[in-house]
């Protein structure tokens, strides 16, 4: 029942099935998986139900329905509807939770209040402080006071806050060089170019290097937009099972022995597409196996690394840095500064040559605005700190605290007995609820407790595979991560969360907390 | 809710000393119980999804699941024992 490969060590000799990355996917038990068609099961009968009855005029419409008469095609998917107003709605007030305050290690949500279930919202005026495992703070440099905001207001005194101009023609700013340069050697690669949203530094740059004769091998479980980016560049998509070096190969001798579809002629190029940590599973790819294939087959390869520049590593540089493996040998790094930088934009990185011609020809380059100056000087800042050029170890002291932080509270979680996936070292903590209702209930329960996480469900993530998922930080001290624990420990006793075959139940009382705390303070 | 207050069904056990009112260690246990029960009822409307439905539409559920295992169980107790029986005869 499950899609994913687990690592087990003893699989090859190579340093990916080491015991410290191991990567674990525990199977859904079949009884859960069972309640969960069958609650939603129970979810759309009553929601034809309610259908059904709007439709006579028993209930009043609430949304917004097709002007047309009955012969047009219809403007709204149907099932995308249905499942929006009878089960998005019912449990729309854990989603989208508007906060009052920096959305930093702690953040203020503001309480709302329904009376004709969650159809519409009034604030009751409360704000509700709670500890923030939701954001992608991994660094902890989502903070409004310290030297990163100090400079970025400082920087809007000397260059102004934007400059009105496409890159091309008066965007190519003194600072943005400095991002560039700085970034290049962070990496460890020749050049890296900068552009001011990370969703379109994909979906806009892909069609760059790929198009009309080329293959795209892309991750099953890759991004929205990577897959948007492939889609655009007319290259053919074949995507791979997730993390499957054996998929890969086959898929790559396969595209090698025959060709193009049709004509059978040569791939002009074979891209493969991965990312470094994949948000809704808290898996990191399999970085030297997959050189080891694109070397073999030569084939280009392609790293999207959002969630894991800067919280991966020994110095945070990525997962190139996690798996120690020469930054020459992959074509295109990109990555995002909305994650471990506390900023916003996007990178691309590698060979000089590559760059320059995403320079010219990249459609980001052309027509959007450039990156405005408090935004790149945050990002200058938070690398200088990050690479301990402003004269502290502060950056270092944080790569650590988030390794430990991470260590610490995935150990303790899946001692508890709750699904927990991913490799141990991923920021990324997704702990699996499986049945809709819980979505509900763990948000509505661990927000009483003051803890703001967040919940996902379909379409996010499979149907029968929904999940509560923790973003560790920088900035959560001990205690934090401790009242974090205990109002899981407690939530997952009274929804029953502890789905765990492998792993044996236990509650937080019994779990022995000096055997933890010597591992958090190493 | 803290910790303390939930039932403590499976594990660890509080001790009494003796010097406490026997009436209130009994009404603790029949606090424990109900909030229990409390919690069956909350794992019955987490895993049946009736948890994000409205009253209305619970009790609609509710009733009907209850007709049909009644009517189960009546017709289990009519009829069982004659088709057993039965059953016995034709293989003996």
């Amino acid at each position: 029942m499950s899609n994913y490969q687990t690592n087990k060590p003893g699989d090859d000799n190579n340093r990916t099935s080491d015991h410290r990355n191991r990567e674990e996917f525990e199977e859904t038990p079949t009884w859960a998986a069972v309640v969960t068609v069958l609650g939603y099961a129970i979810l759309s009968a009553l929601g034809w139900l309610r259908d059904f009855l709007r439709h006579i005029g028993l209930e009043e419409k609430r949304t917004a329905h097709d002007p047309n008469p009955k012969d047009f095609v219809p403007l709204y998917q149907s099932y995308e509807c249905f499942y929006t107003r009878n089960l998005y709605t019912r449990i729309r007030d854990v989603f989208n939770q508007p906060i009052a305050s920096v959305a930093g290690a702690k953040v203020h949500v503001m309480e709302r209040v329904s009376d004709d279930y969650n159809w519409t919202f009034k604030f009751s005026g409360k704000k509700i402080p709670s500890i923030n495992l939701g954001s992608y703070n991994y660094l902890g440099f989502a903070e409004n006071q310290g030297p990163c905001s100090e400079q970025a207001i400082k920087s809007i005194e000397t260059y102004a806050v934007t400059t009105c101009s496409t890159r091309h023609e008066l965007g190519h700013q003194r600072y943005v060089k400095e991002l560039e340069s700085l970034m290049a050697e962070y990496l460890n690669v020749e050049d890296c170019i900068a552009f001011g949203m990370g969703f379109a530094t994909n979906a806009l740059n892909i069609p760059t290097l790929a198009g009309k004769g080329d293959l795209i091998l892309s991750d099953k479980l890759n991004h929205v937009s990577l897959i948007l980016g492939a889609r655009l560049s007319g290259a053919t998509i074949r995507t791979f099972n997730h993390n499957d070096m054996k998929d890969l190969e086959a898929h790559l001798r396969k595209a090698i022995i025959s060709g193009q579809p049709r004509t059978c002629r040569p791939w002009k190029k074979i891209l493969i597409i991965v990312e470094g940590v994949y948000s809704m599973e808290g898996s990191l790819c399999k970085l030297p196996e997959i050189i080891e294939l694109k070397k073999k087959y030569k084939a280009y390869l392609y790293v999207d690394e959002a969630h894991s520049i800067g919280a991966i590593g020994s110095r945070g540089r990525g997962v190139v840095d996690y798996w120690k493996v020469d930054p020459n040998d992959i074509e295109i790094h990109m990555g995002t500064f909305t994650k471990s930088f506390g900023s916003a934009g996007g990178y691309i990185a590698g060979k000089k040559n590559i760059i320059d011609y995403i320079r010219v020809s990249s459609h980001s380059a052309c027509y959007s605005s450039s990156m405005s100056a408090p935004i790149v000087q945050q990002i200058i800042s938070a690398l200088s700190i990050i690479m301990g050029r402003d004269g502290t170890n502060d950056g270092q002291k944080r790569i650590q605290q988030l390794a430990c932080n991470v260590r610490y509270f995935r150990r303790q979680l899946v001692d508890m007995g709750f699904i927990v996936y991913g490799n141990n070292n991923s920021p990324v903590v997704p702990v699996m609820l499986f049945m809709p209702a819980k979505i509900a209930a763990v948000n509505r329960e661990m927000l009483k407790r003051d803890c703001a996480v967040v919940t996902v469900g379909f379409p996010a993530t499979l149907l029968t595979e929904s999940r509560v998922r923790f973003c560790i930080s920088a900035g959560h001290t001990k205690e934090m991560l401790d009242h974090a624990l205990k109002a899981m420990d407690e939530v997952g006793h009274l929804v029953s969360l502890r789905y765990s075959k492998k792993n044996p139940h236990h509650r937080w009382v019994e779990l022995d907390h000096a055997d933890y705390d010597k591992e958090y303070t190493s | 809710m803290t910790l303390n207050d939930h039932p403590t069904f499976l594990r660890h056990k509080l001790s009494y000393t003796y010097k406490n009112c026997h009436w209130k260690t009994m009404l603790s246990y029949i606090r424990r119980f109900f909030k229990f029960i409390h919690w069956l009822y909350l794992q019955y409307l987490l895993n049946t999804a009736l948890y994000m439905l409205e009253p209305w539409e619970r009790l609609l559920f509710s009733t009907l699941l209850f007709a049909i295992l009644s009517t189960a169980l009546y017709s289990a107790l009519v009829f069982l024992p004659h088709h057993v029986r039965s059953m016995i005869q034709f293989y003996s």
